[in-house]
This record gives C-alpha cells, structure tokens and sequence, in this order.
C-alpha cells in the first residue's frame, strides 16, 4: 500500500493536488478523481492528471503542500 | 565506544521517530552476522525489522517488495577496482544477479535479483577481495566518491588514493558511526575540476593551498550540508584549510557532529543539510573545532571549473607514455560478461586496474603509448565505446521502475531512447547532459543536468503514460545552481523532440563557446519556458 500524490488540472475549477492511499498506480488515478468529484455537485472536467511520487504507507508519512494563500 | 553509550540524542526521547528508537535498540551493522547466520534459511527467516536494517548491509527489497529478491550496492571508494575485483563482481552477477552490473552516480556497483540465500556467499565473495556492500546503504557513511582519476590525473594537486583508503578504513564496520541520523555522503577530490561532485556530499574536500610559514601548502578546503533528494542543497564551504593528513581528522569531528547534534525526529528533516542551514556555515566550524583543536583557516580555492566525470576517449596521464582510455557504459548498465572482459583488458593492456565514474562510466588506466592501438582494437571496444556519440555520452539514469519500489516511470531504456534519437536528429558540438530520475528522490542526480528529466505518470483516453518534467540549466562547480523546472509535463514520447528544440534555440542564441547551462542563466528561464509553451501548443 502506497501514500500517493497527484496533481490534477481541471478545466474550469483550478488545479489540485490530491492525496490518496491505493495499492496500485491505476487505483491511485481513479481514488484521486472519486475524491476530487466528491467536493463538487457537478465535478469539473479534468484537463490533467499526473501521479507524480508515491510513499510507502506507514505512520507519519504525509507530504507537505505549498499552497499561494491560507 | 564510549561516546556511544552517553547517545545525546536519546535523553529526547519524544522528539525521536520510530525508525531512531529501533536504532537504539540494536546497531544496524549487527544485521550483517544476522544475515550471514540466518539467510540461508530464506525470506522468511527475517522481521520486518531485520529487513529495515538489511540497508545497514547494503542491500534493499526489489520491487516488488515481499518476494525475497534484492538489489546490493557494493562500495567502490574513488571508483578504484582491481581486475580480480572486477572478476569477482562479474561471478556474483552472473551466478546470481541475471548478468546485470549497474555502475552508479556514486561510483559504486550494483547488483539486481539477488535471493535471500545467496547473501552469506556473496559477503564472503566480496570480502575474499577486499570489497563491502556493508554501509553501502542506511543511516551510515556512504562509500566515499572521489577523482576517479586519482594517482594519474594531470590535473590533481595530489594523489588522493592514501586518503580516501585511510578513510575507507575509519568509517566502515566502525560502531561509532552505526548510528547516523540519516544516509551521510562524503567527498574527496584534489581534482581541479570538480571531479567529486563536491557540493551534493554531506561532506566534501576539494583541492587549496595555502602558505604557511613561508611555503605553500597542498591540501583542502572542506564543505557541509550538501544534498540532492527531493530538497537539493548546496554544500557551504567552511573557513578551513586542512592538510591531506588531517582530513580523517576532520571528516571524524564533522561526523560525530553530525552524529550528536543531527536532527532525529523527522526522517526527511535529518540530512546534515538541515543541520548546517540552522547552524550557519560559523557556528558549525565553532563546534568543529571545539572537537578537534585549532585548525588554519581558509586558504586558496584551486577548483577552476566542473567536469561532471565525463573521461570517454584516450588521455595523456601524468605519468609519460601512459594513458587511460575511458569507455561508455550506456546509463551505467553492463553484463557479467562485460565486467570479466573489462579486467581481462586491464591486465593486458594496463596495470589490471580499472575506474569507475560518476557519469555512470569506467575506465582503463595505465595504458603504454604502445599499447593503445591494440586496445582500441578490441571487440568489446565496439560495444563499449570510448568514442560515443554527444547525447549518449552525456545521459545518466536512475535505477526506475524495472527494480525500484518508489519509482513513478521506467527510466534506463527511456534514456537511451531519448539519447539516441538525439544523436540522430541533432547536431552538436557542446556537449549537454542529460539526467534522468524516476521520481522526487533524485538518485539520477537529475538537478545538477544541463536538462534533467524527472518522471511522472499521467492519465490520458488511452490509459496511463509515462510523461516528464524538464529542468533546465544545472551545474556544479564555480558557477554551481540547480536547474530549474519548466512548467508543463510532457508526454515520454515528445521528450526527445522537445528537447531537440530547446538545443535548436540554444544553437541559434548562443554566444561564442557558451554553455548550455550558462545559456539559460543568460538568456533566462522564461525566454526557455516561452519555447517549451510554443512546443507544447503543437500538437505532436
Ligand atoms: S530516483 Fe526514485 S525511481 Fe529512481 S532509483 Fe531513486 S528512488 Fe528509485
């Protein structure tokens, strides 16, 4: 099981990244877009999505996310 | 040992993470009796925790972690092998590591496929001549990169070999040093050039002299705090001149700094680099020589420039009448029957020694003037270039994703792709290295490449593919600074066109002898960021 973080673009709502736990690459995309399109009534369209770095799950692992404004 | 048994850092023990309370538990060298005893019983014979300090032994889990296979580093301090070493490493590779010998960004060799029950026996083989995987990897002292050069080099100030050896012999296998807050990599080079990376090591000397009374003094200037990983640092020089029979001295005081006062409580914040950047380059040297007495401070930097441990080709040594004839290892990777034939070359044509390099390559030494034609001469020599094309001369990669758990994308076979098909498309003159990682962790080195790849997965109609950041304008050296990302991932198959077009706008903009990574700096990153849009808005 990994600690995943992917970077999504969408259209029409901003960028994102997304963290999520999966046992796969290919379940890391698909529980990341599930999560994004849980925050939406209508999920936007996503322009990309990239999977950039994994960790091994474990207590404490995380990532730490620079964001412009708090 | 007794330094070992006050342990500053275990009176907080809060402030400790759980790998640091296992280390405190048991020394992670003792894995390797542990190994030597028990393998032979298999996988399963090892905890979880065993398998954690298996690092300590310089062995890793191949991905797919579980399945009892594992990669090994094997130290090659300054890159210096004899031919019976060389054999040795061959034998290993091919009795049980599928023929494959990977040379790394370290100068260090590395092993894929090796099962649980193979490892007493390797140990043994590599002990038999005087090689260790042991602190290859974990919270340790790293094998130490050097001038690969060193003894023949016509651009040394001094032989380094003595040095290095006698510090090979000081950290390894030595239980004041076991317990590191983290991996801690060090540097030794009296190559005006820059041979040994200096400023991504933990701890590096490169060549100075000074006067003192009266004569001028050859030995070194000394740096901290360097790193790559996912938050690159450079190494801060410090106020220190220290003569060549002084450095174990030293790299023992800047150790058990490191050791006492380095940070434990998060694995990503305890590289000595946090520690310097907190410190500051003056209270770290304070703190160093409260250790180990006064030292002359700083004397004359004799480093004039950077080359990144590029050496194919046929070279003048030092010594008249002989050369060294460095070949091309693409992206570090060879065969067993590679290696065997490497060391039969050393002893027929040189001294039967050979060096490998951080540019992933290897080279032949000690080759007489009359000598050299039938060398070149040799059939290996065809597969094994000394005289390789730019791109492929100048491309380094990662292990990836064929061997390694945290990896995002392939890299080794993409690079040579990549490279090729520059070679094919491209003209140039100015060498640019290319550098490949396969994900944040940077083993390929890929900050300090002209153009560094760096590997992501992205999602399209068809299912995932591989795609890649670039990074442009990276060097070490005088002018070191890391490259920098260009905005806009770019699918793997569109990365060798894409660069094709970054060096088009480089040939055409350049000023006369003008690197590629002074380029960039010159001209600027939006000015390259502007044509990576205008490629991008293409489709491909
Ligand atoms: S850079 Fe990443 S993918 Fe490449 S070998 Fe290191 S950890 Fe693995």
């Amino acid at each position: 099981m990994f600690l995943y973080k992917l970077e999504v673009i969408t259209e029409s709502a901003g960028s994102y990244v997304a963290v999520v736990i999966g046992e796969s690459d290919e379940k890391a995309f698909a529980y990341a877009e599930s999560q994004l399109n849980r925050e939406y009534l209508v999920p936007p369209k996503i322009h990309e999505i990239s999977l950039v770095e994994k960790k091994y799950l474990q207590k404490g692992k995380g990532y730490i996310i620079e964001t412009a404004s708090l | 040992m007794s330094e070992q048994l006050t342990r500053p850092w275990e009176k907080q023990r809060d402030k400790l993470n759980k790998l640091e309370l296992l280390k405190l538990e048991r020394d992670g060298l003792e894995i390797i009796e542990k190994i030597k005893q028990v393998a032979r019983q298999g996988y399963t014979a090892f905890s979880e925790d065993d398998l954690t300090f298996f690092k300590w032994a310089g062995i890793y889990e191949q991905r797919p972690k579980g399945n009892g296979l594992f990669m090994m580093r094997v130290r090659i301090p300054s890159g210096v092998l004899s031919s019976e070493q060389a054999r040795t490493l061959a034998a290993i590779s091919r009795d049980y590591g599928r023929d494959l010998v990977d040379v790394t960004t370290r100068q260090a060799v590395q092993f894929h496929w090796l099962c649980t029950e193979c490892l007493p026996d390797v140990f043994d083989r590599l002990e038999s001549v005087g090689l260790f995987s042991y602190q290859a990897c974990g919270d340790v002292p790293r094998t130490i990169v050097g001038n690969p050069l060193a003894g023949i080099d016509p651009h040394e100030l001094i032989d380094t070999r003595p040095i290095v050896e006698e510090l090979e012999r000081h950290f390894l296998l030595n239980p004041e040093y076991s317990n590191l807050p983290r991996k801690y990599k060090t540097s030794i080079s009296a190559n005006i050039y820059n041979t040994g990376h200096a400023e991504i090591n933990d701890l590096a000397f490169t060549p100075a002299s000074k006067e003192i009374d009266g004569e001028e003094v050859i030995g070194f200037h000394v740096w901290v705090g360097g790193g790559l990983s996912a938050k690159p640092y450079l190494a801060r020089q410090l106020d220190l001149f220290v003569r060549p029979e002084e450095v174990v001295k030293v790299a023992s005081g800047v150790t058990r700094i490191f050791r006492d006062y380095g940070y434990r409580e998060k694995r990503h914040h305890a590289r000595l680099k946090f520690l310097v950047a907190d410190w500051g380059a003056e209270k770290f040297l304070a703190k160093l020589l409260e250790l180990i007495g006064p030292m002359p401070g700083r004397g004359t930097d004799r480093t004039v420039g950077w080359n990144a441990g590029y050496f194919t080709g046929v070279h003048k040594q030092k010594q008249p009448g002989l050369n060294y004839v460095g070949l091309l290892l693409p992206v570090g990777r060879m065969t067993a029957d590679d290696l065997d034939e490497l060391a039969r070359l050393a002893d027929q044509y040189g001294n039967g020694e050979l060096r490998t390099c951080n540019s992933q390559n290897i080279l032949i030494p000690n080759v007489p003037d009359e000598k050299l034609d039938a060398l070149l001469a040799e059939p290996l020599l065809s597969k094994l270039t000394p005289f390789p094309r730019t791109f492929i001369g100048h491309a380094v990669s990662c292990t990836g994703i064929e061997y390694c758990n945290l990896a995002i994308v392939e890299t080794k076979a993409r690079m040579l792709s990549i490279a090729h098909w520059l070679d094919e498309n491209v003209e140039l003159d100015t060498p640019i290295r290319l550098h490949i990682n396969g994900c944040p962790n940077s083993c390929g080195q890929q900050q300090i490449a002209d153009i560094g790849l760096q590997g992501a997965k992205v999602k399209t109609e068809n299912g995932m593919i591989d795609a890649f950041d670039i990074h442009v304008g990276g060097s070490l050296g005088p002018d070191a600074a890391f490259n920098k990302r260009l905005k806009g991932r770019v699918p793997a198959e569109r990365v060798a066109p894409v660069i094709a077009h970054l060096i088009e706008y480089y040939k055409a903009n350049r000023e006369p002898k003008e690197k590629f990574h002074q380029f960039v700096r010159r001209v600027g990153h939006d000015a390259l960021q502007n044509q990576l849009d205008q490629i991008l808005a293409t489709t491909a």
